[in-house]
């Protein structure tokens, strides 16, 4: 076989696993605070609004169908359709320059209900020193088996920070965040 | 070669090891795992048509519900099938399957439209099945639990497996196995019907929601056209590989004994990617 055959072959061969990168069954927006103290980083504080018919799935199975979710219902929607989420680390892909942090544990879990729409907030902490000099962290929410897409809303992520500390945040591409932060004299 | 077979059976194997909703489906996948694709500017904008189309579909079966309007239906249908189109780009829906199957096999175009019509059909219908049997006898999505979705993708991987390992022998020992024109016709069903058999979660979904919103023939009706679409995908997909099978061999008929080890070659490598995805089909849900 000479070289033009193989390369219609692997050209060929290529195309089919690009696929690959398009699969979404179901869909999450979502925003984020990542707040700071002092010290530096303190966690990120982040609500998701799922697409319509996944909510519906969601909320016929665990609530009563009106749009006020009380503790029972809170319980059930967590144990029913989060908690398997929750212990595999909510998606989150965090560095702290170049090491991965795995997020440990899930906080204040609440689900709401608004048009239709499932809602889902909660915190998660992640502890990051700042120092004088400047560092640098990345998050974003990704679901590797590509099943549901996690994207940010539109100006959806902010820095709640003190005086002393001194914030930057650029959008590596479109959903990957890098925040680079240093303590300051106020 | 070799390489670029090993690049796809990995790649195929990411996608359906993790096929099942993550936030209704218990997992022992607790390493974090890092993904490069999903940062991609091409996925991404894939990500972003399917999101509209998807909350396009929902909302117009809303406003179907308050009034019954034809303009919407037909936008609705419209939407559907580009959603198919669109939707079926994606793993899971047994292009690789077919991009195999013709790599193995020469074959026509219409084999391909035959075979994609089979497979999106099957894997829309069983979803719809399913959707109308949960939906009109428990009138809710209760009853619908992702373990179902996990024993029937272990048994369409066990039944992929083995027509693999069929098509396998049949390269091997081409006269021990008939091989005519009813046989490859049954081949060519048989390969659809079990790619497809594993009910396809949007199809699944927009049944379970047109059922609630008491929309159930508008609900089937955007199903049929959501599987017309991902036919005219997965038929596309397998007419490209065989046009370029077809080039690889016009190139190689000067030299006789190359083009008959090149089909050989590909006939193997073919079977061998179908008996891998059935194969790890069935151990990634055990």
């Amino acid at each position: 076989m000479n070289i033009k055959n193989n390369k219609l072959l692997i050209i060929l061969l290529l195309i089919i696993p690009i696929s690959i990168m398009a699969h979404p069954h179901m869909f999450v927006e979502y925003t984020a605070e990542l707040i700071f103290d002092e010290t530096g980083l303190q966690g990120i504080q982040t609500e998701w609004t799922f697409d319509e018919m996944f909510s519906w799935q969601v909320i016929d199975e665990n609530t009563n169908g009106d749009e006020i979710v009380d503790d029972e219902e809170q319980n059930k929607i967590y144990q029913n359709a989060f908690s398997y989420l929750a212990n595999t680390g909510c998606f989150a892909e965090f560095w702290e320059g170049f090491e991965r942090y795995q997020v440990k544990e899930v906080k204040d879990f609440k689900a709401s209900i608004k048009d239709g729409m499932l809602i889902y907030s909660f915190y998660l902490p992640w502890k990051v020193q700042a120092e004088s000099e400047v560092k640098m962290i990345k998050f974003l929410f990704n679901d590797p088996s590509y099943y549901c897409a996690v994207t940010p809303k539109k100006d959806g992520v902010k820095l709640i920070a003190p005086g002393n500390i001194k914030t930057e945040m650029i959008m590596q591409d479109r959903v990957t965040y890098q925040i680079s932060f240093q303590k300051v004299n106020k | 070669m070799k390489k670029i077979i090993s690049i796809i059976i990995i790649l195929s194997i990411v996608a359906i090891l993790f096929a099942q909703n993550p936030f209704t489906s218990k997992t022992d996948k607790t390493k974090v795992t890092e993904s490069k694709l999903s940062k991609n500017s091409l996925w991404l904008k894939i990500v972003d048509i399917q999101k509209n189309l998807n909350r396009s579909v929902s909302s117009s079966l809303r406003k179907l519900k308050q009034e019954f309007d034809y303009k919407i239906f037909l936008i609705l249908i419209g939407v559907s099938f580009l959603y198919g189109v669109v939707h079926a780009i994606g793993p899971g829906h047994g292009k690789m399957l077919v991009g195999a199957y013709f790599l193995k096999e020469k074959a026509s175009v219409f084999s391909s439209l035959k075979i994609g019509s089979i497979i999106s059909i099957t894997h829309s219908g069983s979803a719809a099945i399913l959707g109308l049997l949960v939906g009109i006898f428990f009138k809710s999505a209760k009853m619908y639990k992702d373990d179902f979705q996990m024993y029937i993708t272990i048994f369409s991987g066990i039944l992929i497996a083995v027509l693999g390992v069929f098509y396998l022998l049949r390269s091997i020992f081409p006269k021990k196995f008939e091989h005519n024109h009813n046989s490859k016709e049954k081949n060519e069903l048989l390969l659809g019907v079990f790619s497809g058999m594993v009910p396809c979660p949007v199809s699944l979904t927009i049944i379970l929601f047109s059922i609630y919103l008491d929309l159930l023939w508008v609900g089937i009706s955007c199903v049929l056209a959501l599987s017309l679409g991902m036919a005219v995908t997965i038929s596309l997909i397998g007419i490209l590989v065989i046009k370029t099978r077809a080039v690889t061999e016009f190139m190689t008929r000067k030299r006789s004994t190359l083009s008959l080890v090149m089909g050989k070659i590909l006939s193997i490598s073919g079977s061998l990617i179908i008996i891998s995805i059935g194969v790890f089909m069935a151990l990634s849900k055990i």
